[in-house]
Protein backbone atom coordinates (compact mmCIF):
# COMPACT_ATOMS: atom_id res chain seq x y z
CA UNK A 1 0.00 0.00 0.00
CA UNK A 2 1.67 2.94 -0.95
CA UNK A 3 0.64 6.66 -1.31
CA UNK A 4 0.33 8.13 -4.51
CA UNK A 5 0.57 12.14 -3.27
CA UNK A 6 1.95 11.58 0.07
CA UNK A 7 3.36 15.07 0.94
CA UNK A 8 6.56 15.67 2.85
CA UNK A 9 5.99 15.71 6.59
CA UNK A 10 9.66 17.91 6.29
CA UNK A 11 8.11 20.46 3.92
CA UNK A 12 6.07 23.91 4.26
CA UNK A 13 3.14 22.73 6.25
CA UNK A 14 1.50 25.40 5.49
CA UNK A 15 0.90 23.83 1.67
CA UNK A 16 -1.36 21.18 3.68
CA UNK A 17 -4.84 22.13 5.68
CA UNK A 18 -4.98 19.11 7.12
CA UNK A 19 -2.31 16.63 7.89
CA UNK A 20 -3.86 12.82 9.36
CA UNK A 21 -0.62 10.86 10.43
CA UNK A 22 -1.18 7.24 11.86
CA UNK A 23 -4.64 7.73 13.18
CA UNK A 24 -5.63 4.57 14.84
CA UNK A 25 -9.65 4.48 16.26
CA UNK A 26 -10.57 1.46 18.41
CA UNK A 27 -13.94 0.86 20.13
CA UNK A 28 -13.53 -1.66 22.72
CA UNK A 29 -12.03 -4.45 20.69
CA UNK A 30 -13.21 -3.66 17.20
CA UNK A 31 -10.61 -1.53 15.45
CA UNK A 32 -12.77 0.95 13.31
CA UNK A 33 -9.53 2.69 11.60
CA UNK A 34 -5.65 2.13 11.29
CA UNK A 35 -2.51 3.24 9.77
CA UNK A 36 -4.65 5.84 8.48
CA UNK A 37 -2.00 8.54 7.32
CA UNK A 38 -3.38 11.00 4.26
CA UNK A 39 -3.40 14.57 3.91
CA UNK A 40 -6.18 17.66 2.19
CA UNK A 41 -3.89 20.37 0.95
CA UNK A 42 -4.71 23.77 1.29
CA UNK A 43 -7.97 24.28 -1.58
CA UNK A 44 -8.05 20.88 -2.10
CA UNK A 45 -11.21 18.91 -2.54
CA UNK A 46 -10.31 15.36 -1.26
CA UNK A 47 -12.85 12.30 -1.34
CA UNK A 48 -13.01 9.30 0.72
CA UNK A 49 -14.06 6.56 -0.93
CA UNK A 50 -14.85 2.59 0.36
CA UNK A 51 -17.25 0.11 1.49
CA UNK A 52 -19.32 0.68 4.32
CA UNK A 53 -17.75 0.22 7.21
CA UNK A 54 -14.18 1.15 6.36
CA UNK A 55 -14.41 4.26 9.12
CA UNK A 56 -14.46 7.30 6.58
CA UNK A 57 -17.37 8.72 9.13
CA UNK A 58 -15.43 7.60 11.92
CA UNK A 59 -12.37 9.12 10.27
CA UNK A 60 -14.44 12.65 9.35
CA UNK A 61 -15.29 13.03 12.72
CA UNK A 62 -11.50 12.24 14.34
CA UNK A 63 -10.42 15.50 12.17
CA UNK A 64 -13.20 17.66 13.24
CA UNK A 65 -12.78 17.12 17.18
CA UNK A 66 -16.03 15.14 17.19
CA UNK A 67 -13.64 12.00 18.02
CA UNK A 68 -10.62 11.07 20.17
CA UNK A 69 -8.48 8.66 17.79
CA UNK A 70 -7.19 6.36 20.09
CA UNK A 71 -3.42 6.71 18.30
CA UNK A 72 -2.03 9.13 16.01
CA UNK A 73 -2.34 12.39 15.47
CA UNK A 74 -4.50 15.59 13.10
CA UNK A 75 -2.88 18.71 12.36
CA UNK A 76 -5.13 21.52 11.05
CA UNK A 77 -3.65 24.26 9.10
CA UNK A 78 -0.35 23.70 11.19
CA UNK A 79 -2.41 23.60 14.78
CA UNK A 80 -3.94 21.23 16.69
CA UNK A 81 -7.61 19.91 15.91
CA UNK A 82 -8.74 21.53 19.39
CA UNK A 83 -7.45 24.62 18.74
CA UNK A 84 -9.07 24.28 15.43
CA UNK A 85 -12.72 23.60 16.75
CA UNK A 86 -12.28 26.76 19.35
CA UNK A 87 -11.92 29.19 16.74
CA UNK A 88 -14.31 27.52 14.97
CA UNK A 89 -13.14 26.09 11.39
CA UNK A 90 -15.22 23.06 10.66
CA UNK A 91 -17.92 23.47 8.39
CA UNK A 92 -20.09 20.20 8.86
CA UNK A 93 -22.06 18.86 6.36
CA UNK A 94 -24.09 15.45 7.36
CA UNK A 95 -26.23 13.04 5.44
CA UNK A 96 -29.69 14.22 7.38
CA UNK A 97 -29.77 17.67 7.05
CA UNK A 98 -31.08 17.73 10.69
CA UNK A 99 -32.68 21.11 10.28
CA UNK A 100 -34.61 22.44 13.32
CA UNK A 101 -37.92 22.02 12.59
CA UNK A 102 -39.03 24.93 14.43
CA UNK A 103 -36.89 27.15 12.45
CA UNK A 104 -37.79 28.76 9.03
CA UNK A 105 -35.18 28.34 5.99
CA UNK A 106 -33.25 31.61 6.88
CA UNK A 107 -33.44 30.91 11.04
CA UNK A 108 -31.67 27.54 10.13
CA UNK A 109 -29.04 28.78 7.78
CA UNK A 110 -28.03 31.56 10.36
CA UNK A 111 -28.07 28.81 13.45
CA UNK A 112 -24.60 28.09 13.57
CA UNK A 113 -23.92 31.48 12.69
CA UNK A 114 -25.52 32.74 15.42
CA UNK A 115 -24.13 30.87 17.83
CA UNK A 116 -20.61 31.60 17.41
CA UNK A 117 -22.01 35.39 17.03
CA UNK A 118 -19.95 38.18 16.84
CA UNK A 119 -18.11 39.18 12.40
CA UNK A 120 -19.49 35.50 12.08
CA UNK A 121 -22.80 36.49 11.85
CA UNK A 122 -23.34 38.50 8.41
CA UNK A 123 -26.33 38.46 7.02
CA UNK A 124 -25.02 39.18 3.45
CA UNK A 125 -23.58 36.41 3.25
CA UNK A 126 -25.87 34.10 3.69
CA UNK A 127 -28.11 36.19 1.88
CA UNK A 128 -25.50 35.43 -1.44
CA UNK A 129 -25.28 31.47 -0.60
CA UNK A 130 -28.72 31.08 -0.23
CA UNK A 131 -29.02 32.41 -3.51
CA UNK A 132 -25.78 30.73 -4.75
CA UNK A 133 -27.43 27.53 -3.77
CA UNK A 134 -30.99 28.21 -5.80
CA UNK A 135 -33.02 29.09 -2.59
CA UNK A 136 -33.84 32.46 -2.59
CA UNK A 137 -37.19 33.08 -1.90
CA UNK A 138 -37.70 30.04 0.21
CA UNK A 139 -36.36 32.16 3.33
CA UNK A 140 -39.55 31.47 4.81
CA UNK A 141 -40.62 28.25 4.09
CA UNK A 142 -40.29 25.66 7.06
CA UNK A 143 -38.46 22.43 6.81
CA UNK A 144 -41.33 20.37 6.54
CA UNK A 145 -42.45 22.43 3.39
CA UNK A 146 -39.10 21.48 1.58
CA UNK A 147 -37.79 18.90 -0.37
CA UNK A 148 -34.98 16.75 0.58
CA UNK A 149 -32.44 18.48 -1.86
CA UNK A 150 -33.75 21.89 -0.82
CA UNK A 151 -33.35 20.34 2.65
CA UNK A 152 -29.68 19.77 2.00
CA UNK A 153 -28.71 22.69 -0.11
CA UNK A 154 -29.74 24.78 3.21
CA UNK A 155 -27.80 22.68 5.32
CA UNK A 156 -25.22 23.47 3.51
CA UNK A 157 -25.59 27.19 3.39
CA UNK A 158 -25.47 26.78 7.51
CA UNK A 159 -21.99 24.99 7.25
CA UNK A 160 -20.55 27.84 5.12
CA UNK A 161 -22.34 30.32 6.59
CA UNK A 162 -19.77 31.57 9.15
CA UNK A 163 -16.94 31.23 6.69
CA UNK A 164 -15.25 28.10 8.19
CA UNK A 165 -11.60 27.76 6.88
CA UNK A 166 -12.23 23.78 6.60
CA UNK A 167 -15.29 22.01 5.05
CA UNK A 168 -16.38 18.54 6.61
CA UNK A 169 -19.35 16.61 4.49
CA UNK A 170 -20.45 13.35 5.68
CA UNK A 171 -22.47 11.65 2.55
CA UNK A 172 -24.18 14.51 2.41
CA UNK A 173 -26.31 13.74 -0.75
CA UNK A 174 -26.55 10.02 -0.40
CA UNK A 175 -30.66 9.77 0.49
CA UNK A 176 -31.08 11.83 -2.17
CA UNK A 177 -32.47 10.74 -5.21
CA UNK A 178 -29.77 10.49 -8.40
CA UNK A 179 -30.57 13.56 -10.37
CA UNK A 180 -31.22 15.73 -7.30
CA UNK A 181 -27.46 14.11 -6.32
CA UNK A 182 -25.95 15.26 -9.57
CA UNK A 183 -27.70 18.50 -9.44
CA UNK A 184 -26.31 19.32 -5.92
CA UNK A 185 -22.84 18.35 -6.96
CA UNK A 186 -22.64 20.67 -9.37
CA UNK A 187 -24.23 23.09 -7.07
CA UNK A 188 -21.63 22.60 -4.36
CA UNK A 189 -18.31 22.87 -6.73
CA UNK A 190 -20.14 26.60 -7.56
CA UNK A 191 -20.57 27.18 -3.87
CA UNK A 192 -16.70 26.11 -3.31
CA UNK A 193 -15.18 27.15 -5.90
CA UNK A 194 -11.64 26.13 -4.27
CA UNK A 195 -11.28 28.66 -1.69
CA UNK A 196 -10.93 25.97 0.97
CA UNK A 197 -10.00 22.63 1.58
CA UNK A 198 -13.07 19.66 1.68
CA UNK A 199 -12.77 16.33 2.96
CA UNK A 200 -15.77 14.48 1.65
CA UNK A 201 -17.07 11.13 2.81
CA UNK A 202 -19.02 9.61 0.13
CA UNK A 203 -19.42 5.78 -1.67
CA UNK A 204 -20.60 6.58 -4.89
CA UNK A 205 -17.69 6.45 -7.05
CA UNK A 206 -19.49 8.83 -9.91
CA UNK A 207 -19.47 11.57 -7.20
CA UNK A 208 -16.08 11.25 -5.67
CA UNK A 209 -14.30 11.33 -9.33
CA UNK A 210 -16.92 14.40 -10.36
CA UNK A 211 -16.36 16.35 -7.60
CA UNK A 212 -12.75 15.78 -6.12
CA UNK A 213 -9.18 16.63 -7.22
CA UNK A 214 -8.50 13.64 -5.55
CA UNK A 215 -9.60 10.13 -3.95
CA UNK A 216 -8.51 8.34 -1.02
CA UNK A 217 -10.13 4.93 -1.35
CA UNK A 218 -10.29 2.90 1.72
CA UNK A 219 -10.81 -0.70 2.88
CA UNK A 220 -12.73 -1.93 5.24
CA UNK A 221 -12.16 -3.69 8.67
CA UNK A 222 -10.34 -2.25 9.69
CA UNK A 223 -10.55 0.80 8.04
CA UNK A 224 -7.08 1.54 6.15
CA UNK A 225 -5.84 4.10 2.99
CA UNK A 226 -5.90 1.58 -0.18
CA UNK A 227 -4.90 4.06 -2.48
CA UNK A 228 -5.26 7.68 -3.66
CA UNK A 229 -5.80 8.71 -7.03
CA UNK A 230 -5.32 11.99 -8.50
CA UNK A 231 -8.18 13.09 -10.33
CA UNK A 232 -6.89 15.16 -13.49
CA UNK A 233 -9.77 16.67 -15.02
CA UNK A 234 -10.13 19.78 -15.36
CA UNK A 235 -12.08 22.40 -13.85
CA UNK A 236 -14.36 23.92 -13.91
CA UNK A 237 -16.93 20.78 -14.06
CA UNK A 238 -20.63 20.47 -14.78
CA UNK A 239 -22.12 17.44 -15.64
CA UNK A 240 -21.32 16.92 -19.09
CA UNK A 241 -18.08 15.66 -17.91
CA UNK A 242 -19.64 12.95 -16.98
CA UNK A 243 -19.95 11.69 -20.92
CA UNK A 244 -16.88 11.89 -21.44
CA UNK A 245 -14.31 9.52 -22.05
CA UNK A 246 -11.67 11.03 -19.58
CA UNK A 247 -14.23 10.75 -16.76
CA UNK A 248 -14.96 6.91 -17.21
CA UNK A 249 -11.16 6.10 -17.21
CA UNK A 250 -11.25 7.94 -13.87
CA UNK A 251 -14.11 6.03 -12.12
CA UNK A 252 -13.14 2.87 -14.21
CA UNK A 253 -9.77 3.19 -12.06
CA UNK A 254 -12.04 3.67 -9.10
CA UNK A 255 -14.17 0.75 -9.34
CA UNK A 256 -11.40 -1.12 -9.83
CA UNK A 257 -9.61 -0.41 -6.56
CA UNK A 258 -12.68 -0.40 -4.61
CA UNK A 259 -13.42 -4.28 -6.02
CA UNK A 260 -9.48 -4.70 -4.46
CA UNK A 261 -11.03 -3.13 -1.65
CA UNK A 262 -13.83 -5.55 -0.75
CA UNK A 263 -11.38 -8.27 -1.35
CA UNK A 264 -9.04 -7.40 0.74
CA UNK A 265 -11.82 -7.05 3.26
CA UNK A 266 -13.27 -10.52 2.83
CA UNK A 267 -9.48 -11.90 3.14
CA UNK A 268 -8.89 -10.28 6.62
CA UNK A 269 -12.12 -11.66 7.54
CA UNK A 270 -11.60 -15.05 6.73
CA UNK A 271 -7.89 -14.76 8.00
CA UNK B 1 -68.18 22.77 3.20
CA UNK B 2 -70.02 19.16 2.06
CA UNK B 3 -72.80 17.21 3.63
CA UNK B 4 -69.87 14.65 4.74
CA UNK B 5 -67.38 17.28 6.14
CA UNK B 6 -70.38 18.94 7.98
CA UNK B 7 -71.74 15.98 9.16
CA UNK B 8 -68.22 14.85 10.08
CA UNK B 9 -67.40 18.09 12.37
CA UNK B 10 -71.11 17.72 13.86
CA UNK B 11 -70.22 13.87 15.23
CA UNK B 12 -68.80 14.26 18.76
CA UNK B 13 -71.72 16.89 19.35
CA UNK B 14 -74.42 15.06 18.03
CA UNK B 15 -73.29 11.67 19.93
CA UNK B 16 -72.69 13.87 23.04
CA UNK B 17 -76.54 14.88 22.82
CA UNK B 18 -77.16 11.44 22.24
CA UNK B 19 -76.06 10.42 25.40
CA UNK B 20 -77.43 12.99 27.56
CA UNK B 21 -80.82 12.09 25.50
CA UNK B 22 -80.38 8.58 26.48
CA UNK B 23 -79.66 9.38 30.32
CA UNK B 24 -82.65 11.50 30.40
CA UNK B 25 -85.21 8.96 29.20
CA UNK B 26 -83.87 6.32 30.98
CA UNK B 27 -84.18 8.20 34.25
CA UNK B 28 -88.17 9.30 32.76
CA UNK B 29 -89.47 5.95 31.36
CA UNK B 30 -88.04 3.45 34.49
CA UNK B 31 -88.76 6.04 36.93
CA UNK B 32 -85.62 5.97 38.27
CA UNK B 33 -85.14 7.95 41.75
CA UNK B 34 -83.73 11.17 41.98
CA UNK B 35 -81.57 10.01 44.73
CA UNK B 36 -80.02 7.15 43.20
CA UNK B 37 -79.33 8.91 39.45
CA UNK B 38 -80.89 12.29 38.71
CA UNK B 39 -81.85 13.29 35.79
CA UNK B 40 -79.91 15.46 33.30
CA UNK B 41 -82.59 17.94 32.82
CA UNK B 42 -82.17 18.19 37.13
CA UNK B 43 -79.07 18.20 37.64
CA UNK B 44 -78.75 21.26 35.42
CA UNK B 45 -82.12 22.90 36.82
CA UNK B 46 -79.63 22.28 40.40
CA UNK B 47 -76.56 23.70 38.61
CA UNK B 48 -78.75 27.05 38.45
CA UNK B 49 -80.77 27.21 41.33
CA UNK B 50 -77.78 26.34 43.69
CA UNK B 51 -75.25 28.22 41.84
CA UNK B 52 -74.78 30.62 44.63
CA UNK B 53 -73.79 27.63 47.21
CA UNK B 54 -71.70 25.86 43.94
CA UNK B 55 -69.34 29.16 42.96
CA UNK B 56 -67.20 29.49 46.46
CA UNK B 57 -66.53 25.99 46.61
CA UNK B 58 -65.72 26.44 42.72
CA UNK B 59 -63.19 29.02 43.44
CA UNK B 60 -61.59 27.00 45.88
CA UNK B 61 -61.53 23.74 44.06
CA UNK B 62 -60.00 25.82 40.96
CA UNK B 63 -57.11 27.73 43.45
CA UNK B 64 -55.74 24.20 44.24
CA UNK B 65 -56.06 23.04 41.53
CA UNK B 66 -54.52 25.39 39.82
CA UNK B 67 -51.51 26.17 41.90
CA UNK B 68 -50.80 22.48 42.56
CA UNK B 69 -50.74 22.64 38.57
CA UNK B 70 -48.44 24.97 38.62
CA UNK B 71 -46.05 23.95 41.19
CA UNK B 72 -46.06 20.62 40.25
CA UNK B 73 -45.00 21.27 36.85
CA UNK B 74 -42.45 23.00 37.85
CA UNK B 75 -41.24 20.15 40.27
CA UNK B 76 -41.44 18.07 37.40
CA UNK B 77 -39.55 20.17 34.93
CA UNK B 78 -36.86 20.22 37.19
CA UNK B 79 -36.94 16.62 37.87
CA UNK B 80 -36.51 16.20 34.51
CA UNK B 81 -33.70 18.74 33.89
CA UNK B 82 -31.33 17.18 36.67
CA UNK B 83 -32.21 13.88 34.65
CA UNK B 84 -31.55 14.78 31.37
CA UNK B 85 -28.43 16.53 32.36
CA UNK B 86 -26.90 13.75 34.61
CA UNK B 87 -26.54 10.25 34.16
CA UNK B 88 -26.11 9.47 38.30
CA UNK B 89 -29.14 11.56 38.98
CA UNK B 90 -31.23 9.39 36.42
CA UNK B 91 -30.47 6.38 38.19
CA UNK B 92 -30.75 7.65 41.30
CA UNK B 93 -34.28 9.64 40.78
CA UNK B 94 -36.46 7.46 38.35
CA UNK B 95 -37.06 4.38 40.74
CA UNK B 96 -37.95 6.96 43.51
CA UNK B 97 -40.34 9.19 40.47
CA UNK B 98 -41.97 5.54 39.66
CA UNK B 99 -42.66 4.01 43.32
CA UNK B 100 -43.91 7.77 44.37
CA UNK B 101 -46.73 6.96 41.53
CA UNK B 102 -47.37 3.71 43.03
CA UNK B 103 -48.55 4.92 46.44
CA UNK B 104 -52.07 5.27 46.90
CA UNK B 105 -52.84 9.05 47.32
CA UNK B 106 -56.10 8.43 49.50
CA UNK B 107 -53.83 6.34 51.91
CA UNK B 108 -51.48 8.93 52.24
CA UNK B 109 -53.26 12.37 51.78
CA UNK B 110 -54.69 12.17 55.63
CA UNK B 111 -50.82 12.16 56.68
CA UNK B 112 -50.51 15.38 54.11
CA UNK B 113 -53.34 17.06 57.20
CA UNK B 114 -50.97 16.08 59.99
CA UNK B 115 -47.90 17.30 58.02
CA UNK B 116 -49.34 20.85 56.54
CA UNK B 117 -52.58 21.81 58.32
CA UNK B 118 -56.15 21.74 57.46
CA UNK B 119 -55.64 24.44 54.94
CA UNK B 120 -54.73 24.91 51.30
CA UNK B 121 -51.54 22.96 51.62
CA UNK B 122 -52.34 19.47 51.96
CA UNK B 123 -54.31 19.56 48.86
CA UNK B 124 -51.87 21.30 46.88
CA UNK B 125 -49.62 18.65 47.77
CA UNK B 126 -51.41 15.58 46.43
CA UNK B 127 -51.98 17.46 43.39
CA UNK B 128 -48.55 18.00 43.03
CA UNK B 129 -47.86 14.72 43.11
CA UNK B 130 -49.87 13.93 40.86
CA UNK B 131 -48.82 16.52 38.14
CA UNK B 132 -45.29 16.17 38.57
CA UNK B 133 -45.05 12.48 37.29
CA UNK B 134 -46.32 12.93 33.71
CA UNK B 135 -44.33 16.38 33.08
CA UNK B 136 -40.95 14.45 34.41
CA UNK B 137 -41.07 11.56 32.28
CA UNK B 138 -42.18 13.79 29.11
CA UNK B 139 -39.96 16.62 29.81
CA UNK B 140 -36.88 14.30 30.05
CA UNK B 141 -37.61 12.50 26.96
CA UNK B 142 -37.82 15.08 25.00
CA UNK B 143 -34.73 16.64 26.82
CA UNK B 144 -33.26 13.51 26.45
CA UNK B 145 -33.66 12.26 22.56
CA UNK B 146 -31.97 14.85 20.51
CA UNK B 147 -30.68 14.07 17.06
CA UNK B 148 -26.99 12.86 17.96
CA UNK B 149 -26.05 14.60 14.34
CA UNK B 150 -27.29 18.09 15.79
CA UNK B 151 -25.57 17.49 18.65
CA UNK B 152 -22.21 16.73 16.74
CA UNK B 153 -23.02 19.93 14.49
CA UNK B 154 -23.37 22.02 17.48
CA UNK B 155 -20.08 20.67 19.03
CA UNK B 156 -18.34 21.31 16.15
CA UNK B 157 -18.51 25.09 16.60
CA UNK B 158 -17.87 24.98 20.33
CA UNK B 159 -21.59 25.55 21.10
CA UNK B 160 -21.53 26.16 24.92
CA UNK B 161 -24.20 24.05 27.22
CA UNK B 162 -26.83 27.09 27.78
CA UNK B 163 -26.80 27.18 23.97
CA UNK B 164 -27.16 23.85 23.44
CA UNK B 165 -30.02 23.73 25.81
CA UNK B 166 -32.04 26.74 24.59
CA UNK B 167 -31.49 26.44 20.87
CA UNK B 168 -32.14 22.78 20.73
CA UNK B 169 -32.73 21.38 23.61
CA UNK B 170 -35.75 23.40 24.74
CA UNK B 171 -37.48 23.95 21.88
CA UNK B 172 -36.98 20.08 20.67
CA UNK B 173 -38.60 19.57 23.97
CA UNK B 174 -41.41 21.59 23.94
CA UNK B 175 -43.85 19.85 22.08
CA UNK B 176 -43.55 16.81 25.05
CA UNK B 177 -43.34 19.21 27.71
CA UNK B 178 -46.88 20.42 26.66
CA UNK B 179 -48.42 16.93 26.41
CA UNK B 180 -47.01 16.55 29.85
CA UNK B 181 -48.58 19.47 30.57
CA UNK B 182 -51.89 18.67 29.48
CA UNK B 183 -52.36 15.17 31.18
CA UNK B 184 -51.00 17.48 34.00
CA UNK B 185 -54.04 19.72 34.35
CA UNK B 186 -56.51 16.88 34.18
CA UNK B 187 -55.15 15.05 36.90
CA UNK B 188 -54.53 18.11 39.20
CA UNK B 189 -58.54 18.86 39.38
CA UNK B 190 -58.48 14.86 40.33
CA UNK B 191 -55.66 15.40 43.38
CA UNK B 192 -57.66 18.90 44.35
CA UNK B 193 -60.43 16.65 45.34
CA UNK B 194 -58.94 13.57 46.58
CA UNK B 195 -57.20 16.41 48.72
CA UNK B 196 -60.68 17.61 50.06
CA UNK B 197 -62.22 14.10 50.60
CA UNK B 198 -59.76 13.36 53.02
CA UNK B 199 -60.47 16.40 55.25
CA UNK B 200 -61.98 19.66 54.41
CA UNK B 201 -64.54 22.63 54.71
CA UNK B 202 -64.88 24.26 51.61
CA UNK B 203 -64.25 23.01 47.81
CA UNK B 204 -66.58 20.44 45.46
CA UNK B 205 -64.34 17.89 46.90
CA UNK B 206 -65.97 18.65 50.26
CA UNK B 207 -69.26 19.95 48.77
CA UNK B 208 -69.70 16.36 47.21
CA UNK B 209 -69.28 14.92 50.78
CA UNK B 210 -71.49 16.92 52.12
CA UNK B 211 -73.94 16.33 49.06
CA UNK B 212 -73.87 12.61 49.71
CA UNK B 213 -74.06 12.50 53.51
CA UNK B 214 -77.55 14.46 53.13
CA UNK B 215 -78.33 11.89 49.92
CA UNK B 216 -78.47 15.17 47.82
CA UNK B 217 -77.34 12.92 45.18
CA UNK B 218 -78.71 15.53 42.33
CA UNK B 219 -75.82 18.68 44.24
CA UNK B 220 -73.66 15.93 43.98
CA UNK B 221 -73.96 15.45 40.05
CA UNK B 222 -74.57 19.39 40.14
CA UNK B 223 -71.03 19.70 41.47
CA UNK B 224 -69.45 16.53 39.68
CA UNK B 225 -70.89 18.72 36.63
CA UNK B 226 -68.71 21.38 37.38
CA UNK B 227 -65.55 19.28 37.48
CA UNK B 228 -65.58 18.07 34.70
CA UNK B 229 -66.48 21.57 32.94
CA UNK B 230 -62.98 22.72 35.11
CA UNK B 231 -61.21 19.65 33.52
CA UNK B 232 -62.66 20.22 30.04
CA UNK B 233 -62.05 23.89 30.17
CA UNK B 234 -58.35 23.61 31.67
CA UNK B 235 -57.30 21.04 29.06
CA UNK B 236 -58.55 22.83 26.08
CA UNK B 237 -57.12 25.52 27.24
CA UNK B 238 -53.41 23.92 27.81
CA UNK B 239 -54.19 22.25 23.69
CA UNK B 240 -54.27 26.13 22.76
CA UNK B 241 -51.53 27.44 24.76
CA UNK B 242 -49.60 24.36 23.14
CA UNK B 243 -50.73 24.97 19.36
CA UNK B 244 -49.49 28.60 19.88
CA UNK B 245 -46.41 27.59 21.51
CA UNK B 246 -45.28 24.90 19.06
CA UNK B 247 -46.78 25.85 15.57
CA UNK B 248 -44.28 23.87 13.89
CA UNK B 249 -46.20 20.75 15.38
CA UNK B 250 -49.49 21.30 13.56
CA UNK B 251 -48.89 19.07 10.88
CA UNK B 252 -50.59 15.63 12.30
CA UNK B 253 -50.37 12.39 10.58
CA UNK B 254 -53.71 10.59 10.77
CA UNK B 255 -54.33 8.28 8.20
CA UNK B 256 -57.45 5.89 9.18
CA UNK B 257 -55.96 3.31 6.82
CA UNK B 258 -52.97 2.98 8.95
Amino acid sequence: MKNVSQPSWQGDRRTSDIEIEGIRVQYGRLVALDHTTMSVGAREFVSLLGPSGCGKTTLLKVVGGLLRPSQGSVRIQGGSVEEARKRRAFGFVFQDATLLPWRNLRGNTKLLAEIIGGKALDDGRIDELTELVGLKGFEKSYPSELSGGMKQRAAIVRALAFDPQVLLMDEPFAALDALTRDHLGEVLLNVWRGQKPVLFVTHSIEEAAFLSDRVVVMTARPGRVLEEVPIPLPRPRTNHLKETREFFEVTRQLRRLIDQAQRVAGEEVRA
Amino acid sequence: MNVIGLARRAAPILFLIFCVVAWQLICTIAHVRTYVLPAPSAILLRLYHSWSILEPHTLVTLEETLVGFVLGSLVGFVLALLIAYNRLVEEMLYPLIVASQAVPKLAIAPLFILWFGFGIWPKVVVTILLVFFPVVVTSAEGLLWVDRNLIDLLRSVSANPLQVFLKVRLPHALPQVLAGLKIGITLAVVGAVVGEWVGADKGLGYLIIFADSQLDTTLSFASITVLVAMGVVLFLGMDVLGRLITPWQRVRVQDPGL
